[in-house]
């Protein structure tokens, strides 16, 4: 079954990486050429042109959503049993919710994605250790909220008591850690619209993705379940 | 893990190792990936960076 789901987990993340790139080569790349008009290119390495790079735009979102879909499979073949959605469509939307908040969303939030320009050159490798350390912990706070509220559950604890519990104990966890981790880059006076445009079309191409692929999973699964899947 | 695994499935480490890699070369890589290729060249080049670049950008990934 671990291969059944690894296949799934690709397909799935093939076509949702295909979607969101698509989706981020119409809506988020104009506000990527604002930006690069705003450094005045005069920065700009060429050895990749412009036209290339958008076409690598397309390739990198499919490649990314290719990788997660993998990890995606893998961790639903490993996890399946222990969720308490009662369908593999509930435990796969679950599971994509899961894996966007803590791989995307929760690190967003501490450190929220810079358009071309926007960041700072000179500590580029102290952000992305720190970019990558805050998905660590996220994600792993994600999943450790999860197997704790699962615990409770087998317990007899109360829907209502659990979920308040674990969700404050999560934004506590989680508030300490933002709290000591270094600050975002200021990104001094760099026109906010074009910021903000930015930020919200990473946010929509990766919203996209998780989306695509926890539907596409979850279909995959119940037609091989035998199952007609309610749409 | 090893509850669904049952026995050790090897074949998931070459599986693991190619998703981590396509995962470097479409977010982080700086020339390291191609420098056994063009030598001292893929540092200045750096291909797959701005190949890439638009994609990092967008998906989140810490830039300049």
């Amino acid at each position: 079954m671990l291969r059944t789901y690894l296949g799934r987990g690709v397909a799935a993340g093939l076509l949702a990486g295909l979607i969101a790139g698509v989706f981020a080569y119409f809506f988020g790349e104009p506000h990527v050429g604002r930006a690069l008009a705003l450094e005045g290119g005069g920065a700009f390495n060429e050895v990749v042109s412009r036209p290339v790079q958008k076409l690598g735009l397309i390739v990198a979102v499919t490649l990314y959503g290719t990788s997660v879909g993998a990890i995606f499979g893998l961790v639903f073949a490993a996890g399946r049993d222990r969720m308490a959605a009662s369908d593999d469509w509930g435990r796969s939307l679950r599971l994509s919710a899961a894996l966007f908040a803590g791989l995307f969303f929760l690190p967003f939030l501490k450190y929220p994605a810079d358009p071309p320009g926007a960041g700072d050159p000179s500590n580029i490798g102290v952000r992305t250790v720190a970019y990558l350390v805050t998905v660590a912990v996220c994600v792993s706070a994600v999943f450790v909220a999860w197997s704790v509220g699962r615990v409770l559950r087998e317990q007899g604890t109360g829907r209502a008591a659990r979920q308040a519990v674990v969700g404050a104990g999560f934004v506590a966890v989680l508030a300490g850690f933002f709290l000591a981790m270094p600050p975002a880059t200021n990104p001094g006076n760099f026109p906010g619209d074009v910021l903000w445009d930015f930020r919200i079309s990473t946010l929509a191409t990766q919203a996209l993705l998780w989306a695509t692929l926890g539907a596409a999973f979850g279909l995959l699964c119940e037609r091989a379940n035998g199952r007609k899947a309610s749409f | 893990m090893h509850r669904a695994l049952g026995r050790p499935n090897l074949w998931l480490l070459p599986v693991v190792a190619l998703i981590f890699l396509a995962l470097f070369a479409a977010l982080f890589d700086n020339g390291a990936l191609l420098a056994p290729l063009l030598g001292e060249a893929a540092g200045k080049t750096n291909y797959l960076h701005e190949f890439f670049h638009d994609g990092r950008h967008l998906l989140g990934v810490p830039g300049h």
